[in-house]
């Protein structure tokens, strides 16, 4: 089998487990795991910007946020239920991110992170300030339906696995299009990518707003999942920095990243139990040794070891075909 | 009939004056050469062209078109293509992909191959095959699947070639294009080049350094020094030029025996 298929087969595989898990686990788990599948969506988005198109962003934090609050405002004032404070959610954050991506436009390298850090602090100083947003208070959502239907733990899981399975694919559908190629050109040289016709501000703008929609929806899902948001989450810029993690811990430019890399920054506070807050220095040393050891992060890690073992499978039967297509000559 | 006409253009940088009235046409269907010593405008002149340096006075016209409000991504689709001085790939990416970038312009509707709908991956299969031939044209076809920067250099200068024609231009712009190339590379190159020429009926401007290269393929060269027109004409003529030789070699002082 090629290495595509493999992939193919082992996507598959991987969602059909996901599909069947909540049938053997305690639905405290399958609650658990629908929290990461929403960090595992902002992380896809944080990925499409950083690790592909090659725009670092430490704010992505305030595209949750967005998302967030778009959707519990809308159930507290409306009595929305998820599907619409979901949409709403990502195109809010889609737009604002098309905005920030155009005045971030010049920006690149460090003083691009730092414009989006930036980002990340207004956000949350606006949430903590203007009465709308409750601050500390925060606001609480009512239990969740879909479509008029009321879901619990299971059945919420299930709505934040098709809409991570739909995030992926979309994601998927664009970096093997010529559009994904053009954002991976921008990243390795903005002046070819203009001299192929690549339009830079386009591209970016394009790029900042998908990535920021995508995360807005991963928001959207925390809240109806917590059934409650404040600043307590998003009053400040960790939630990003722990975006950028996963996607630097995971693997840039690889889906398969950005979920081992949401899972890692979701799972090592909640297993750190008590000492949750040495959760900071675990990551900050899985930052440092990614960069240093290995920085094409877990993903890339496990596909090295994945074509390893498949090159050594695969040795002795080309060799056994060689020698009786030889014997047959 | 000319496919370029630059009038008197003008670029300073600061109170520098890189480009000083330079007046060049090149006829389309030519292999045209640009040299001149360093420091004379070459490099600068290309990129008022590319459009990557914008230009105070004068004008550039191809076919007849203005190009002063384009930008670097336009001219493309005008069928104005370039290379790089120093090799500039698209690293991480493999030859495949770098071909398949230079066909942007022909990408056609973003939202269709964003959203793998059936006219995009048409499109996306068309142009595929266009690569697939082009890395063919350019003997690629084994490191199709191999990431650029680790191809030998060789290689690099050929998959540059091929991502600028994949375009399809009708000018191609060449920025020092043997620059770090030995003497077997620069002869390779020398026929790719007039192929380039001759076979896909491609204008080529060439910046150059090597005079080897300029006279194995320039059918008409334009000599700049100090930002100005100093000569002009075929590559034999050019040579002998006085005023060109003492740009290049300083001025002829009688030596006393």
């Amino acid at each position: 089998m090629s290495e595509r298929g493999w992939q193919l087969t082992l996507t598959v595989l991987a969602f059909g487990i996901l599909l069947a898990l909540p049938a053997v686990i305690p639905s405290f788990y399958a609650s658990l795991l629908a929290f990461t599948f929403a960090y595992v969506i902002a992380a896809v988005g944080v990925n499409l910007l950083t690790g592909y198109t090659g725009l670092v962003t430490v704010g992505h934090g305030g595209f949750f946020a967005i998302g967030a609050y778009a959707t519990a405002l809308m159930a507290k004032h409306l009595g929305t239920s998820v599907v619409p404070g979901l949409l709403v959610g990502a195109v809010l954050a889609g737009v604002i991110g098309f905005g920030l991506g155009m005045i971030c436009l010049r920006l690149g390298g460090a003083f691009l992170a730092i414009a989006t850090l930036g980002f990340a602090l207004a956000v949350g100083a606006i949430l903590n300030n203007w009465p709308v947003f409750e601050g500390r208070e925060g606001i609480q959502l009512g239990k969740n339906s879909v479509l008029g239907l009321q879901v619990k733990d299971v059945g919420f899981y299930y709505v934040v696995l098709v809409v991570m399975a739909l995030v992926m694919l979309a994601s998927w559908s664009i970096i093997r299009s010529g559009v994904g190629r053009a954002f991976v050109a921008m990243r390795d040289s903005e002046r070819a990518a203009e001299a192929m016709g690549i339009h830079l501000r386009l591209y970016k703008t394009l790029a900042f707003s998908i990535s920021a929609a995508m995360t807005g929806a991963g928001g959207a899902l925390f809240a109806h999942h917590n059934r409650y948001v404040s600043t307590e989450t998003f009053g400040d810029a960790w939630l990003s920095v722990d975006f950028l993690t996963a996607v630097v811990v995971g693997g840039q430019g690889s889906l398969l990243g950005s979920a081992l890399g949401a899972g890692f920054v979701v799972m090592v506070p909640y297993y750190l139990g008590e000492l949750r807050d040495f959760a900071y220095i675990l990551n900050g040393v899985a930052l440092i040794a990614v960069l240093l050891f290995a920085p094409e992060g877990m993903a890339g890690v496990l596909a090295r070891l994945f074509r390893r073992i498949h090159r050594r499978c695969a040795q002795p039967i080309t060799r056994v075909v060689n020698q009786v297509s030889v014997g047959r000559g | 009939m000319d496919l370029l006409t630059v009038r008197g253009v003008r670029v300073f940088f600061g109170g520098l004056t890189a480009l000083d009235g330079v007046d060049m046409n090149v006829p389309a269907g030519s292999i045209y050469g640009l040299i001149g010593p360093n420091g004379a405008g070459k490099t600068t002149l290309f990129n008022c062209i590319s459009r990557f340096q914008t230009y105070a006075n004068g004008s550039i016209e191809y076919r007849g078109r203005d190009l002063s409000n384009l930008g670097p991504h336009d001219v493309i689709r005008l069928g104005i293509a370039r290379t790089f001085q120093n090799i500039n790939l698209f690293r991480s990416r493999s030859t495949l992909d770098n071909i398949l970038i230079g066909m942007h312009s022909h990408l056609g509707n973003p939202l269709a191959a964003m959203l793998s709908l059936p006219s995009g991956l048409k499109r996306e299969a068309a142009l595929r095959e266009r690569a697939d031939r082009m890395a063919e044209m350019f003997g690629l076809t084994d490191v199709l699947d191999q990431q650029v920067v680790h191809l030998p250099f060789g290689y690099q200068k050929r998959v540059e070639l091929a991502r600028a024609l994949a375009a399809e231009p009708t000018l191609l712009l060449l920025d020092e294009p043997v620059a770090g190339c030995n003497e077997e590379e620069t002869r390779e190159l020398s026929v790719i080049i007039r192929n380039i020429n001759r076979e896909r009926k491609v204008t080529v401007l060439v910046v150059e350094h090597d005079m080897s290269l300029v006279r194995a393929v320039c059918d008409e060269v334009t000599v700049l020094d100090f930002g100005r027109n100093i000569a002009r004409g075929s590559p034999q003529e050019i040579l002998n030029h006085p005023a060109v030789v003492e740009a290049y070699l300083g001025e002829a002082v009688p030596v006393r025996a």
